[in-house]
């Protein structure tokens, strides 16, 4: 049940009929993961605390530079050289303390993603490459975890949701470990939005109302301000996710 | 001339169908990424109007399995009777 508290908190989403108090004991007993706290993850990170997921894991290997700065909005200056799943941890605790965040400053490898992954509902990708993205959706699929991915370069973003056993995989869409460019361009409205719109497929999956964006690709341009989407095809004989 | 077409989502206007038969004898990519759009009802642009041409961060194209630019001169590619035009999403990278 939710203390006297935690309905002061939640108010504001406790009298939306979708959530109410049953879908915030849901979200209070959920368990999400959330794969780098970046430009994406920084922001999917704070919603997430906001919402009142009950156990929040974010994993990051990763200092805070400077650069980083113009989106990651958990840090600021005087976190510069600093881990950021240390400083997330510290100002996620702050704006939440009623729920459990567990931080690990590991990198996501083959080698400890079962153990990363281990009682999560939901993976958020907040990645910057495809290297650790096929990682995680090979995971999420053998495990049959929803693996909500979000990806930005420039003005233009994307997001789908891959559930297991449902939709096509991220191998679908790129079989191979496509390089991304060394410096990605980028202005933090974009992983804002991106993130935002993630943490609104997170939060439909875990309280069980609404249409996720499962097997459609939503494609943001943010210089037309158009948003597209695309349905996914499977790729015939995917190893990942054909039946 | 029939031109094969094969994309990893369904291309609006396109359901079921793997190529288009236009009754022209010199057929250049930019044609068929146009008669694509068309068919879509505009829905899909894959040739970027305020650039002319196709953005590698929306679409990736290939032509009988070869990646094709995308760019103003690329599109002026002309095509043969039986060619496989692909058009892939591509997933970005950044985060």
């Amino acid at each position: 049940m939710l203390i006297e508290k935690e309905k002061m908190r939640y108010a504001r989403q406790l009298v939306m009929p979708s959530i109410g108090e049953e879908g915030q004991k849901k979200l209070k007993h959920s368990h999400v993961m959330v794969a780098g706290v970046g430009g994406l993850g920084s922001l999917s990170s704070i919603y997430l605390t906001s919402l009142g997921i009950g156990h929040l894991k974010i994993v990051d290997h990763g200092s805070v530079q400077i650069s980083d700065l113009n989106r990651q909005i958990l840090y600021n200056e005087r976190d510069i050289g600093l881990k950021k799943a240390d400083i997330a941890y510290e100002k996620l605790s702050l704006l939440n303390s009623d729920i459990e965040i567990e931080s690990i400053c590991e990198e996501i490898a083959s080698e400890n993603i079962l153990r990363l992954i281990k009682e999560v509902q939901i993976v958020i990708d907040g990645t910057d490459n495809f290297e650790t993205r096929l990682i995680l959706n090979k995971t999420c699929f053998e495990k049959k975890i929803p693996y909500i991915y979000g990806g930005i370069f420039g003005f233009k973003g994307k997001m789908t949701t891959f559930i297991p056993g449902r939709t096509a995989c991220i191998e679908c869409l790129c079989p191979k470990k496509e390089e991304v460019a060394p410096v990605v361009p980028v202005v933090g409205p974009i992983p804002g939005l991106i993130a935002t719109l993630q943490v609104l497929e997170a939060l439909k999956l875990i309280v069980e109302f609404g249409h996720p964006l499962a097997g459609k690709l939503l494609s943001f341009d943010g210089e037309t301000m158009i948003f597209s989407y695309f349905d996914i095809k499977k790729r015939p004989g995917c190893q990942i996710c054909s039946e | 001339m029939k031109i094969r077409i094969d994309s990893n989502f369904v291309l609006p206007g396109m359901e079921g169908i793997d190529e288009i038969d236009l009754n022209l004898s010199h057929i250049k990519l930019r044609k068929i990424l146009e008669e694509l759009t068309l068919r879509s009802s505009g829905r899909v642009k894959f040739i970027r109007p305020m650039t002319d041409f196709v953005d590698p961060m929306d679409f990736l194209i290939e032509i009988n399995g070869l990646p094709n630019s995308g760019s103003k001169e690329a599109l002026e590619m002309g095509l043969n009777e039986g060619d496989l035009v692909t058009i892939k999403l591509s997933p970005l990278g950044g985060g």
